[in-house]
């Protein structure tokens, strides 16, 4: 049941995009809608991925949201899958271009890029055996996620004029939790430091 | 010759360029030229005082109509005048001219406009010697508009031109696209169309236009000196800071390509302008 509403939450996206494509129509521009249904499919499910184990430490005990920490392979290869047609059909769409190499330098460009790569690495290194013998690196390595957020924001950003919004409205809400988590802590310790005091 | 030929004859030379202005125009400044579709033409704009996304405008627009109203002209003239958006065809003769249309995201339309020469207008309002530089200003209204309420851009939307552009032959103000009025979209009831720059220095939905001595402050340069220069000539050569412009995608087209054209194909016609200008420093 836990895992089946996980499945359908992680596949949300594509039937979206499915219906768009098929029900709506990708409009006069087909490639560069489908690669930002793409992006933003990938976004969501790496937004939910930082948010969960967040959500997970602030209602304490849900044996629910516990379960879904556990599956993080799942949402995170969920995510690496978005980005990897993301970024294929980017490609694809700027292969033919005589500046594909050059444009491969440009921030906008590099930033999705190496968050990708980083994905890819993740994604590569998610199974038991890497981590059994990676040891201690594999915790190090797999920090490399939170890398993505400063660097897609950027790739946000560039993206079109005013897009600082945009990564504003993926990454607010990982950053209101983070907030909230501190916030707390922090009353807490201060709590704790006073009834120390008496 | 026989007065049946004659007559016949006669008929033709009159219908000639009576029955196919478009044809003629086509003939003149590139026969090549097949209209983009209407519908992509008129469901992908940008449009940012309703949205930034190109999709949105349209349903935004929905039910919405801009103009009529009276375009202010002003500035350095010797005859202030207020214009009927109304009467333009009728004051200075409807032209519908097939125009390349480039983005300066790399997208590209051929769009069939109907409208009136700039040069008309400019030459009716008679500027004095000292102005050097034509500004426009588009319309601007919060209730309609909801893009507008982004803090993020100077409103109202603001171009300019320099006067011998704005004098040139090419200039155009379109009333009209597809043999229609213009859908709100595509700006309503009156807009520029610069076919040799990309699309953002064709100002949409003009409220007035103003002769100045100096060169004018635009939206987009205020809002990107580095991306947005006040030339914004098409050049294959000098790419925007985030993407190449050597290529560009027709509207509709899924990965195809084609090579841009310097001034967008328009060169033969208006690089005189630009004798002895440095074009990569004056982007």
């Amino acid at each position: 049941m836990n895992l089946g509403l996980l499945v359908l939450l992680l596949l949300a996206p594509l039937v979206r995009t499915v219906w768009i494509a098929t029900q709506v129509g990708l409009g006069a521009n087909p490639l560069e809608r489908l690669i930002h249904l793409f992006g933003s499919a990938a976004l969501f499910v790496l937004v939910f991925l930082l948010c969960l184990p967040i959500v997970t430490r602030l209602a304490k005990g849900n044996k629910f949201l516990q379960d879904w920490t556990r599956r993080r392979r799942l949402i995170g290869l969920s995510a690496l899958a978005y980005g990897t047609v993301h970024l294929g059909l980017y490609g694809l769409d700027q292969w033919w271009s005589p500046k594909f190499w050059a444009n491969l330098g440009r921030p906008f460009v590099w930033t999705g890029f190496v968050s990708w790569v980083i994905f890819l690495a993740l994604g590569l290194t998610s199974n038991q055996i890497s981590r059994v013998r990676l040891k201690k690196n594999w915790q190090r390595l797999h920090r490399l996620v939170w890398l993505c957020v400063p660097l897609l924001v950027v790739h946000l950003t560039l993206k079109e004029e005013g897009a600082l919004a945009l990564a504003l409205w993926w990454f607010g809400p990982l950053a209101a939790l983070w907030l909230t988590e501190r916030t707390l802590k922090l009353r807490r310790t201060r709590r704790e430091a006073e009834s120390l005091g008496h | 010759m026989s007065r049946r030929a004659l007559v016949k004859g006669l008929g033709l030379a009159l219908a000639w360029p009576g029955l196919s202005p478009m044809q003629a125009w086509a003939a003149k400044f590139g026969s090549e030229l097949t209209p983009s579709k209407e519908e992509l033409v008129t469901s992908y704009n940008n449009f940012y005082e309703f949205s930034t996304d190109k999709g949105e405008v349209r349903p935004l627009a929905q039910g919405v109509q801009l103009g009529p109203w009276e375009l202010e002209i002003g500035g350095l003239v010797e005859k202030p005048l207020r214009l009927d958006t109304q009467k333009l065809a009728q004051l200075f003769g409807e032209e519908e001219r097939i125009y390349r249309f480039r983005c300066v995201e790399a997208w590209a339309a051929v769009v069939p406009w109907r409208g009136v020469g700039l040069k008309k207008l400019v030459e009716m309002a008679r500027p004095l010697s000292g102005a050097k530089y034509v500004r426009f200003v588009a319309h601007m209204d919060p209730k309609v508009m909801p893009g507008l309420a982004s803090g993020h851009f100077p409103w109202p939307y603001s171009e300019g031109l320099r006067i011998d552009e704005a004098t040139h032959e090419l200039a155009f103000l379109a009333t009209g696209i597809y043999g229609k009025p213009l859908p709100t979209q595509n700006g309503a009831p009156v807009r520029l169309v610069v076919p040799w720059k990309y699309g953002f220095k064709s100002i949409k939905s003009i409220r007035s236009i103003e002769f100045t001595a100096t060169q004018p402050r635009t939206l987009w340069n205020d809002v990107g000196p580095a991306e947005y220069g006040f030339y914004a000539n098409v050049n294959p050569e000098v790419d925007h800071p985030r993407w190449s412009q050597a290529t560009e995608k027709l509207l509709g087209s899924w990965v195809q390509r084609q090579p841009t054209r310097l001034f967008n194909g328009y060169g033969e016609q208006v690089a005189s302008l630009y004798q002895g200008l440095d074009l990569k420093r004056n982007y």
